[in-house]
């Protein structure tokens, strides 16, 4: 796709993306902090991640751990209450952090796009159709015919059978589910090199899930996009990642592939989490209207700031050093690294 | 002879027709429900499943009076939902309760939450400040939100602890009939496994029926005593026992169901 005229910094980031065959987003040392009725807290600790092009990588953690908070700052549209700290997020080797809004107006939407948890981004008065068209439009040059005819094809895509009444309803016409595949539409229609997934799938049935996950495997294959999906459910990224990233408290506690991750839970919390699941579905099996499986206590109050590690007073392997001292990541072999006393003794 | 008891909630022939677009355009009809009959007693669960668009939602607006359906009756203890005039049907629906799918926009951004959880029971006019008070800490501790949370605003919980405070605000007013539209979609496992099995001790204490709207088969065939199956507005009634067995399903519901069932099978794996 033709990126518009006059549009010097997309186009040099872009070159500079074609150059480096390494990362195409790497995040360092990511920390932000919120000021909520004048008290401070911090809601992303010392993240560091990157992702290949063409990989798909999944954010596992439970509601509130800085999920959405990482996926914020990496666009620069956090809410006004929260301000980066330290780090720093590099896109094709070029900070994020330090851009200026006009530039990175022109790389969101086009270069780095993101599906919100809700549908609420639709605007109510206006088609959804044309809501998609406009995206594309801002972003590629093409007659109002071509870009309405490629909105129908994406909405086709993405199993947005009736594209046709689809285009022409209003946010309010539509269900929950098809009002999260047209955010999704939007995200896609300019075939972005990252789009940032939050929660795509939560409030979609199981078909639509799937064609939405198969559509971002797709994308993947035939452009070599690559994705950030944030989740909380581990089965939803099973079917769609390559990489795990699981958060806990601001803070990743475990990163590796996906078979080996999913299959040898380091973390204490990994293995809880996945635990939740597997359970689950054994006791499924087992029968109705038993207790379904569930991890002990709650996630810690952000305001306080906790000494030792963060899941200590959930963890069943707790240690004496857990209370006072934090750990630091560990790399227990190249792809894989965990955050945990034990991992680290053994 | 005793009569037998009326069915808590009775649902017949409810139809809802929408149309879109205005007359000077090209208008689509839209049927959301067509001709939906169901019964729920006390003391049990009933889970709608199906696909988006399906005409779930739509269902439990009608349900609970927010909007108005094409044809049909709904009957709540045997009385008429639809033909008493509004005095009299509030209340009968005080009884029922409905928690909302996406629940950051149902809940007032400029209320601490402790105010969110004890409008219901300021509105009817139940007990003191203070009882009320207590009330709403008892209903937010019941759900696993701590008491200290109590001066924040919605917008200050995350995604899932909103949604407790939904279902916090829903209990206060010791409901009969809980509506859950999604209520568990977007929550993180183990809350799930929390919430759900508050859900099932509270109706063994409290008698509680549920209308369990979902598309999630796993928590469905877990917690619900009768399943129907909502595809393009028709209702298609099904045992819980028989969501594990996949041909029966194929031959009722055909592609739709298959292709749930066949995703709850591979999340099963």
């Amino acid at each position: 796709m033709r990126v518009a005229g006059g549009d010097s910094t997309s186009t040099t980031v872009l070159q500079a993306c074609d150059q480096s065959a390494g990362d195409l987003l790497r995040v360092k040392n990511l920390t932000v902090r919120y000021c909520v009725a004048g008290t401070e807290f911090t809601a992303v600790d010392d993240v560091s991640l990157a992702i290949a092009p063409g990989e798909i990588v999944g954010l596992l953690g439970e509601s509130g751990c800085g999920k959405t908070t990482v996926a914020l700052s990496l666009l620069g549209v956090l809410p006004e209450s929260a301000r980066v700290t330290a780090g720093s997020v590099l896109f094709c080797r070029q900070d994020l952090l330090s851009l200026k809004e006009s530039q990175l107006r022109r790389l969101r939407g086009a270069q780095i796009s993101v599906i919100y948890q809700d549908s609420s981004v639709l605007n109510p008065v206006i088609r959804v159709g044309d809501q998609v068209c406009e995206v594309l439009r801002a972003h590629a040059t093409c007659s109002l015919g071509e870009a309405r005819d490629k909105v129908r094809s994406v909405f086709t895509s993405i199993g947005l059978t009736e594209s046709e009444r689809i285009y022409q309803a209003y946010p309010h016409q539509l269900s929950g589910g098809q009002r999260q595949r047209i955010a999704i539409a939007q995200a896609l229609i300019c075939s972005p090199r990252l789009v940032i997934a939050d929660e795509p799938t939560a409030s979609v049935d199981p078909d639509t899930a799937e064609e939405i996950l198969d559509y971002m495997r797709r994308m993947k294959e035939a452009y070599g996009t690559s994705f950030l999906v944030i989740s909380h459910d581990p089965d939803a990224l099973a079917a769609v990642a390559d990489r795990i990233i699981v958060m806990y408290a601001g803070q990743i506690v475990e990163d590796g592939p996906l078979s080996e991750l999913y299959s040898q839970p380091l973390h204490p919390y990994t293995q809880a989490l996945l635990q939740c699941s597997l359970n689950r579905k054994k006791s499924q099996e087992a029968g109705r209207r038993e207790p379904l499986p569930f991890i002990p206590g709650n996630s810690p109050d952000p305001l306080e700031v906790i000494p030792g590690c963060s899941f200590a007073s959930r963890c069943v392997h707790r240690m004496q050093i857990c209370d006072t001292h934090r750990p630091e990541t560990f790399e227990t072999s190249s792809s894989r690294s965990v955050r945990c006393f034990k991992c680290e003794a053994s | 002879m005793s009569q037998p008891q009326p069915p808590l909630l009775e649902v017949r022939g409810l139809s809802k027709v929408r149309t879109q677009g205005h007359w000077w355009q090209r208008q689509f009809e839209v049927r959301a429900l067509d001709n939906v009959n169901l019964s729920l007693n006390a003391g049990r669960t009933l889970a709608v499943v199906g696909e988006s668009g399906a005409g779930k939602t739509t269902l439990a607006m009608c349900l609970v009076g927010l909007e108005q359906p094409s044809a049909g009756d709904i009957r709540f203890e045997g009385k008429s939902l639809l033909q008493t005039d509004t005095r009299r049907r509030s209340s009968p629906a005080r009884d029922i309760q409905l928690i909302f799918q996406d629940s950051a926009g149902a809940l007032s951004p400029r209320m601490s939450a402790v105010e969110v959880v004890e409008e219901p029971l300021l509105i009817r006019g139940q007990g003191s400040r203070a009882e009320r008070q207590e009330i709403a800490l008892d209903a937010m501790e019941q759900v696993g939100l701590p008491a200290a949370w109590k001066n924040r605003n919605p917008h200050q919980l995350s995604g899932g602890e909103r949604q407790r405070l939904a279902i916090a605000r829903a209990l206060v007013t010791r409901p009969r009939l809980l509506i859950l539209d999604e209520a568990l979609a977007g929550l993180d496992l183990s809350i799930q496994g929390q919430i759900t099995n508050l859900l099932m001790d509270l109706q063994t204490a409290q008698g509680l029926s549920y209308l369990y709207i979902s598309h999630n088969l796993e928590l469905v065939s877990r917690i619900a005593d009768d399943v129907v199956f909502l595809h393009e507005g028709r209702v298609i009634a099904l045992d819980p026992s028989e969501l594990t067995s996949d041909s029966r399903i194929s031959e009722t519901a055909g592609r739709s169901a298959t292709g749930s069932l066949r995703l709850g099978a591979r999340a099963g794996v």
